[in-house]
């Protein structure tokens, strides 16, 4: 728990209803000093509401946004000098570069000349040196994000909050902003709230992850916690691990469509006690299974999915559902038989329970 | 909970709705006041005459020969005046909208000018050209009902130009090119392939002018003289003239139930007119002329037009320059049917016309703020956030005028604006009245460019630290400031050419310029004509200097 009085921003049980209809059902989440949160869920889960709520854009219904440890819910929007950059951009197209990045001082009273180092510093952080002067409508989608960025970075907010924010990009524009949106959060030591649906998005920019189904938080953690041990079936879905099937456990083994596996779980928190006999349900990660000559299971190539750096192989093993596997050779064949490898701790496994 | 329960309603969120109701209640007093409330003595006049239901004086209509002959008469010039328009309307769309032609722009631009003049003016043009000392007076059409259907036609030529020629320039032309190549002759090919595309746009152009036409009152007072008068003239004469208020107010509701009536057949029959065929947007329709007798024709048509749009202007200015100067230099002495000066007319329509443009943009632009604001459902994101049906319902009443002719609006200030304030004899009334008129089109160029306003604009102005007034500076005025700009010239063009709702209200001795036109035109008299018609050019001038510049300020989407 962070002592009173430090930059924290903590929801306590925020639940908020739109037109009749529940959106955030109790939701508690905590970001930390210069941290970066990001909210991964599908659309229609209630992530842009929380960063509405926070903002002061919506009121919830129950619970209480805090910052610092003191409510802050009394208080509009314009007064919360929190930051927040929309998915679109949302700039003001009679306004040039300039003209959008100053707003927030311009509305902070400041003179003129500080007002023009602070513009000409911020398009430096997000890489626009010299486009002041520039009309909205000449610039392509990247830049106009990093206005949106460099707009609400200008008046120093306390927090910033991203809208899906890199949503209309097209990847690897959105992968390069992605790294350097980190890199200057981080630099400026700003917190953050990141909605996203894109897990890689999530992954590579937050400290931690919120998963958000169904207007409730189902697991906060680190990136790297989560995809070893999501909550269940449908973060893992979320998170992008794959779609589980039903298996059996028998001791130390699981008997999976995809044959008998040593059983990964015993070591780890993520079921309950399990016994023998019991119904289990088994996710794969994508860097589960790889091709090698000396793999314990046999399979059949069906087709073949270069991506670039690896090559993928969709493979049929007995009649069990087709999985992909890594390979390092780029020869496959549709109908060749080849051996696989299983890592043990790539494989997931939830009690039957968790499964719906 | 109970303590996080309290917080509900946040000092911000009540203050928002504080101000709404507080803007909306400009627009709703000064509707309820000059609209809704006439209207409502009109009905009780018309319908409960001394206490009880009584539907004799509308069921006069059918019986008192005088007023039936009056309506049959206001439904056949009506109808001719929509027949003779389409049938010169539908060629010259086709023109415009099909051929490659040099000055089609000119000539698109033409059409639009006799639409955006005052009737009066209209009127006048019609009178200059027709009337006694006109190039054509000695055809003796004024007063009679070919003047009033020809004055009819050339001012409704630009709804069938624009609403069937939209839809005519977006049919594949190879539709046409197929049938050709079938066989069929140009015109067969026309009504097989073209035609029942153009049939929902014809007849909804068919349904606007048959209305205006129905409800004309300027043209029909000036060109129609004593004999020839329809539901409007009848009005406005049982009111000034014989003090039949009762029978007047009857003769609305009868008004008003015509204008249903075909707004409902017009509505049902466009539903059921041709096919929705294939249409092109973005591909030029256009071809150039072929051949001598193609080229030949469309000139010989389009110069007719052409003489036809030009005649009526060019003999009103010419005629008002019949003797020098003379009509504009003596405009500071006093005429007598006047009581007043041209001149101080001129100083009393622009006084009106300031106050009545202020009126209607305050009222027009509030209303326009409060159904915009309302109907952007908080919690529904971005832009295409849904009407709310609160804001539906004062979009419908504060549009209403718009669907009720002016003289309705006058005869109902006359008959119940003395009470709750008197405000009969004030000088108030006539730019009350004007801005009425008025209110509906600023609410329609204002509303459109405030919903074209992103609400996450608003959005990223409030994080960013601006208050609610703040952000509408920052956010709404840029955008809408054109609109505003647009919606005050346009109110102020209507206003100052404004007749049918201020016959009924303006005093004897201060009239305005289309009042004085139309005093003028009424006393025989070469001198007091020529007055007429140097108001009129004036007011040709002026008005349509306005339109355009509202057209450009509307055309151009909010500084960008």
């Amino acid at each position: 728990m962070p002592a009173v009085g430090t930059d924290v921003l903590e929801l306590c049980g925020v639940s908020v209803a739109l037109g009749g209809t529940p959106v955030l059902r109790g939701v508690d989440l905590e970001v930390g000093p210069s941290e970066i949160v990001g909210l991964l869920g599908a659309s229609g889960s209630g992530k842009s509401t929380i960063l509405r709520v926070v903002a002061g854009l919506e009121q919830q219904q129950r619970g209480e946004v805090r910052w610092s440890g003191s409510a802050i819910d009394h208080l509009p929007a314009h007064r919360r000098e929190f930051g927040m950059v929309f998915q679109d951009h949302v700039l003001f197209a009679h306004r040039d570069v300039a003209g959008n990045v100053e707003l927030g001082l311009r509305l902070q009273g400041r003179d003129r000349a500080m007002r023009r180092a602070r513009v000409a510093e911020m398009l430096a952080l997000v890489g626009l040196a010299g486009y002041e002067c520039r009309r909205i409508a000449t610039l392509s989608g990247g830049e106009q994000q990093r206005v949106a960025l460099a707009r609400a970075l200008a008046p120093s907010p306390k927090l910033l909050l991203f809208d899906e924010p890199f949503g209309a990009l097209d990847r690897p524009l959105r992968d390069r902003l992605v790294a350097d949106v980190g890199a200057i959060l981080h630099a400026a030591a700003i917190p953050a709230i990141v909605v996203t649906h894109d897990h890689d998005e999530a992954f590579a920019l937050s400290d931690r992850v919120a998963v958000l189904v169904d207007g409730r938080i189902v697991q906060c953690a680190a990136p790297s916690q989560l995809w070893r041990h999501p909550a269940d079936e449908q973060v893992a879905s979320l998170i992008g691990i794959g779609t589980a099937v039903d298996a059996q456990r028998d001791g130390d083994v699981l008997d999976t469509p995809w044959g008998r596996v040593p059983d990964p779980g015993s070591d780890t928190d993520s079921g309950s006690v399990a016994r023998r006999g019991d119904h289990v349900r088994v996710v794969l990660r994508p860097d589960a299974l790889s091709v090698a000559d000396d793999g314990a299971i046999t399979a059949i190539v069906r087709r073949l999915a270069p991506r670039g750096d690896r090559t993928m192989v969709e493979v049929a093993i007995g009649g069990a559902p087709l999985v992909w596997a890594e390979t390092d050779r780029d020869d496959h064949r549709a109908g060749d038989a080849v051996r696989l490898r299983l890592r043990r701790d790539a494989l997931v496994v939830f009690p039957e329970t968790s499964s719906g | 909970m109970d303590l996080h329960r309290a917080r509900l309603s946040t000092p911000v969120a009540s203050r928002r709705a504080a101000a709404m109701v507080a803007a909306a209640c400009v627009p709703i007093v000064f509707i309820g006041w000059f609209f809704v409330w006439p209207l409502v003595a009109i009905l009780g006049r018309g319908l409960i005459p001394g206490g009880h239901v009584h539907l004799g004086p509308v069921l006069d209509v059918v019986s008192d020969g005088r007023l039936r002959h009056l309506a049959i008469f206001t439904l056949t010039q009506a109808a001719l005046s929509t027949v003779v328009t389409i049938a010169v309307g539908i060629p010259l769309a086709g023109v415009l909208a099909r051929r490659r032609l040099v000055g089609a722009r000119v000539m698109r631009g033409l059409v639009l000018v006799p639409f955006v003049l005052p009737t009066v003016v209209v009127a006048t043009a019609f009178a200059a050209l027709l009337g006694e000392g006109g190039p054509l007076g000695s055809w003796h059409l004024v007063p009679g009902p070919a003047a009033i259907i020809g004055a009819h036609a050339w001012f409704n030529l630009a709804v069938v130009v624009r609403v069937v020629g939209a839809r005519w320039a977006n049919i594949d032309p190879r539709l046409v090119e197929v049938a050709r190549v079938a066989g069929a002759k140009p015109m067969r090919a026309f009504r097989e392939a073209t035609l029942p595309l153009l049939a929902e746009s014809v007849m909804a152009a068919s349904a606007i002018v048959f209305l205006f036409c129905v409800t004309s009152f300027g043209v029909v007072l000036v060109l129609g003289g004593p004999r020839y008068g329809t539901l409007e003239t009848e009005i406005y004469r049982l009111t000034t003239q014989e003090l039949a208020f009762d029978r007047a107010s009857a003769l609305v509701l009868v008004q008003m139930l015509v204008v249903l009536v075909t707004l409902w057949v017009a509505s049902r029959a466009a539903r059921g007119a041709g096919e929705q065929g294939r249409l092109v947007a973005s591909r030029d329709a256009t071809r150039p002329l072929r051949g001598v007798r193609e080229r030949l024709g469309v000139a010989a048509f389009l110069g007719a037009v052409l003489v036809f749009l030009l005649a009526p202007i060019v003999v009103v200015v010419a005629r008002s320059l019949s003797g020098g100067l003379d009509a504009y230099r003596s405009m500071g002495t006093e005429v007598p049917v006047l009581a007043a000066s041209p001149a101080s007319t001129i100083g009393t329509s622009l006084r009106s016309a300031l106050v009545a443009t202020a009126l209607a943009v305050i009222v027009g632009g509030l209303a326009a703020a409060v159904v915009a604001g309302m109907g952007a459902v908080r919690g529904v994101r971005g832009a295409g956030a849904r009407r709310s049906r609160l804001g539906g319902a004062l979009e419908l009443v504060l549009l209403l005028p718009l669907g009720v002719s002016a003289v309705t609006i006058g005869f109902g200030f006359v008959i119940a604006l003395n009470r709750p304030v008197h405000l009969r004899s004030s000088w108030w009334l006539v730019p009350i009245a004007q801005a009425t008129v008025a209110v509906p089109f600023v609410m329609r160029t204002v509303l459109p460019a405030l919903r074209s306003v992103d609400a996450r604009q608003r959005d990223v102005a409030a994080v960013l630290g601006a208050r609610p007034a703040r952000v509408w500076r920052e956010v709404d005025f840029p955008v809408v400031r054109r609109a505003l700009a647009a919606a005050a010239t346009f109110a102020c063009a209507i206003s100052l050419g404004e007749f049918g709702a201020t016959a009924f209200v303006a005093r004897a001795d201060a009239p305005t310029m289309p009042i004085a036109i139309r005093r003028l035109l009424a006393r025989p008299g070469a001198t007091d004509h020529r007055t007429a018609f140097a108001l009129a050019a004036l007011l040709v001038v002026v008005t349509g200097v306005m339109a355009v510049a509202a057209d450009r300020l509307g055309d151009a989407r909010g500084g960008y």
